[in-house]
C-alpha cells in the first residue's frame, strides 16, 4: 500500500518533470530549428536550383547539379579555394609562435599577467578596427614602408594590399597577430596541467631547456595543439571580415576567398542558387575537418 | 654564480625579450592611439613620432559631432545586451532540462544540438537574409537579436556546469515541495553564476564585434552597429587617416574596458571551453 502510493507519486513527479523539461527546452529548440536547421536545409535545397532573387519564390527553378558543375570551371571559385588553402599557413605560424611565447610566459617571465593581457588585446578587437589600423600601417607611405625605405634602404618596398603577390601574406600576418594571444593562452592552460615532477626529473638527468621543451612540453601539449589546428583550419575556411573590409577580394581576384565568393554571388549578383552551392562547399569542408577531428582525437592525441 | 642566481638572470633576460616583443606586438595599437591625436599632415612623418608634436583633440570632437557614433554605440549596446540576456535565459533553461530533468528524446535532441554546433554562421546567413526579407525583419535590430539568442555552444557549456552540481541538491528541493522551476531559479542557477558570466561575456564580445551579419541584414545608417558604422565612417572620410584612427579608438574602447574588467572570467573560460572561434 505504502509502496503503491510512493510509486504513484513518483510517476506524477515524472510526468510533471518531463512537462517542465519540454517547456524549458521549447524556446531554444524552436530557435535552433528556425535559425540553424531549416536554413541549412534551405541552402542545401537552393544549391540545386537556379534562382534570381528579384523574381521572388516563383522564380526558383530546379536545375540539378548544374551549380556544382559550374563551380568546376569558375575561376572565381577556383582562385578562392586556392586562396583559402594558402590562408591555412596562418595556422602553423600561429601555433609555433604560441608554443615559444607560451613556454616563456608560463615559466620565465615576471609580471606575466600584465604581459598576457597585452598579447591578448588583438583577439578581442573587432576585425574591422584591426583592418583600419593595418590599412594605414601598410599603406604606400605608411610607417612600415617608411621604415623599409629610410632605415633598411629598400627603394621599392611592396605595395602590400595593392599588390597581388603581397596581399595574401599581409592578410595572413594580420590573422596571426590577431590570434596569437588566444592560442598562447590555450597552450599555457595546457602547460599548467603538466606535472612539475617531469621537469624536475629531466633536470636531474641533465636535460637542457630546449630538450625539456621538445621532449616533455610539446608531446604533452598535443591535445591542445591539435585542438588549435582544427579550430584554426575551420576559421581559415570561414574568413571573410578582413577580406571584405581591406581588399574586397582584390587586387583583381588575388585575395578572393570562398565566403567572399558567397557574398559576391549571393548579395551582389543575387544569384542565390549558385551562392548556396558555394556555401555547401564550405560546409562540406568544415564537415571533413570535423571528421578528421573525431578520428584524430582517438588516434594521434597523446593524452 | 649559483644555480639560483643563474635561473634568476635567465628569467630577467627572457622577461626583457618578451616585453620588448610585446611592445613591437602592440605597436599597431600605439600607432593608432598616437595618430588619433595628430594633425592630418603629421600622420606619416618619419622618423615615426609616437608622441604627437601638437596634441589635437579635433579628431575626437569630429567623430562625435559630425557622425552618428553615439547612435552606433546605442544600437550596438541595445543589440548586444538584449542578445546576451535572451541567450542566457534560453540557453540556461535548455541546459538545465538536458542536464537535470528526465524526458523522452533528451539524448536525441541533445545530439541534434551538438550537430548544429558545426553549422558556420557564414553558411546560414543567406537563408536568414531571405527569411528576414520575407517576414519583414530585414533592416531591423531583431534580425540580429533573435538568432543571437540561440547558442548551442552556450547550452552545451552550461549543461556541463549543471551536470557537475550534485543531484542530491535537487532531490532535497523536491522533498521540500519546490517545483523544478523554483529549484532551477533559486537553487541550481545561482550555483552556476560563474559559468553564466563567462558565457555572457563571450556572447557579448561576439555580438559587439560581429561584422558580417549586420553588414548584410541592416541597411539604414541610423541602425548601424559599431563595426559597420566604423566601416561606413572610414569610407566617407577615406583619406583622413587621423580622423579614422580616432573613430577606431572610439570603437574599441568599450570592448577593451569590458575585457580588462572581466578578464578573470574570460581567461578562465579559455582553458575550460576552448571551443570559441
Amino acid at each position: 500500500m505504502n509502496h503503491q502510493v510512493r510509486m504513484r507519486k513518483k510517476n506524477k513527479f515524472g510526468r510533471s518533470e518531463s512537462r517542465t523539461a519540454y517547456l524549458m527546452l521549447l524556446p531554444s529548440f524552436l530557435g535552433v530549428v528556425i535559425f540553424l536547421i531549416l536554413p541549412l536545409l534551405f541552402v542545401l535545397y537552393l544549391s540545386f536550383t537556379q534562382w534570381n532573387f528579384a523574381k521572388g519564390f516563383q522564380g526558383i527553378e530546379f536545375n540539378g547539379i548544374e551549380n556544382y558543375v559550374r563551380m568546376l570551371t569558375d575561376d572565381r571559385v577556383k582562385t578562392s579555394l586556392a586562396n583559402n588553402l594558402i590562408y591555412l599557413l596562418n595556422v602553423p605560424i600561429t601555433i609555433v609562435l604560441a608554443i615559444f611565447l607560451g613556454a616563456a610566459l608560463n615559466k620565465y617571465v615576471f609580471f606575466k599577467k600584465g604581459v598576457r593581457v597585452l598579447y591578448y588585446l588583438p583577439f578581442i578587437s573587432s576585425m574591422v578596427a584591426v583592418s583600419m589600423v593595418f590599412r594605414n600601417l601598410f599603406s604606400e607611405y605608411g610607417p612600415v614602408n617608411e621604415f623599409l625605405m629610410n632605415v633598411l634602404h629598400i627603394s621599392d618596398p611592396p605595395k602590400w594590399f595593392l599588390s597581388s603577390a603581397w596581399v595574401m601574406p599581409t592578410i595572413i600576418l594580420i590573422q596571426v597577430w590577431h590570434d596569437l594571444g588566444n592560442s598562447t593562452m590555450i597552450l599555457i592552460a595546457g602547460m599548467q596541467g603538466i606535472s612539475k615532477d617531469l621537469y624536475e626529473a629531466a633536470e636531474v638527468d641533465g636535460a637542457s631547456g630546449w630538450q625539456r621543451l621538445t621532449k616533455i612540453t610539446i608531446p604533452l601539449l598535443t591535445p591542445y595543439i591539435f585542438f588549435l589546428a582544427i579550430i584554426g583550419i575551420m576559421n581559415s575556411f570561414k574568413v571573410y571580415d578582413v577580406i571584405k573590409v581591406l581588399t574586397n577580394g582584390g587586387p583583381g581576384q588575388s585575395s578572393n576567398v570562398l565566403v567572399y565568393a558567397v557574398y559576391h554571388y549571393g548579395f551582389k549578383m543575387y544569384d542565390m542558387g549558385y551562392a548556396s552551392a558555394i556555401s555547401v562547399l564550405v560546409f562540406a569542408i568544415i564537415l571533413i575537418v570535423t571528421a578528421v577531428q573525431f578520428a584524430g582525437q582517438k588516434k594521434w592525441v597523446n593524452y | 654564480m649559483t644555480g639560483k642566481q643563474k635561473t634568476f638572470m635567465i628569467r630577467i633576460v627572457i622577461t626583457a625579450v618578451v616585453l620588448g616583443l610585446a611592445v613591437i606586438f602592440i605597436f599597431p595599437f600605439l600607432w593608432m592611439i598616437s595618430t588619433s591625436f595628430k594633425m592630418e599632415m603629421d600622420v606619416f612623418d618619419f622618423p615615426i613620432q609616437l608622441i604627437p608634436k601638437t596634441w589635437n583633440l579635433e579628431n575626437y570632437k569630429k567623430v562625435f559631432a559630425d557622425s552618428n557614433f553615439l547612435l552606433f554605440y546605442r544600437n550596438s549596446l541595445f543589440i548586444s545586451v538584449v542578445s546576451v540576456a535572451g541567450n542566457l535565459v534560453l540557453s540556461s533553461t535548455a541546459a538545465y532540462a538536458f542536464a537535470r530533468l528526465k524526458f523522452r528524446g533528451s539524448k536525441g535532441i541533445f545530439a541534434l544540438y551538438m550537430i548544429t554546433l558545426m553549422i558556420p554562421l557564414q553558411i546560414v546567413l543567406l537563408p536568414k537574409f531571405i527569411l528576414f526579407q520575407r517576414i519583414g525583419l530585414y533592416d531591423s535590430y531583431w534580425a540580429l537579436i533573435l538568432p543571437a539568442m540561440i547558442s548551442p555552444f552556450a547550452t552545451f557549456f552550461l549543461r556541463q556546469t549543471y551536470l557537475s552540481i550534485p543531484m542530491e541538491l535537487s532531490e532535497a528541493g523536491l522533498i521540500d515541495g519546490a517545483s523544478q522551476w523554483r529549484i532551477y531559479w533559486q537553487l541550481i542557477m545561482p550555483l552556476a553564476k560563474g559559468s553564466m558570466v563567462t558565457v555572457g561575456i563571450l556572447a557579448f564580445i561576439d555580438s559587439w564585434n560581429d561584422y558580417m551579419q549586420p553588414s548584410i541584414l541592416l541597411r539604414s545608417v541610423e541602425k548601424f552597429t559599431i563595426p559597420i558604422g566604423l566601416e561606413w565612417f572610414s569610407t566617407s572620410n577615406s583619406s583622413n587617416y587621423a580622423l579614422i584612427m580616432a573613430a577606431t579608438v572610439v570603437s574599441l574602447v568599450p570592448i577593451l574596458l569590458i575585457f580588462i574588467l572581466t578578464q578573470k572570467y574570460y581567461i578562465e573560460s579559455i582553458a575550460a571551453s576552448g571551443i570559441k572561434g
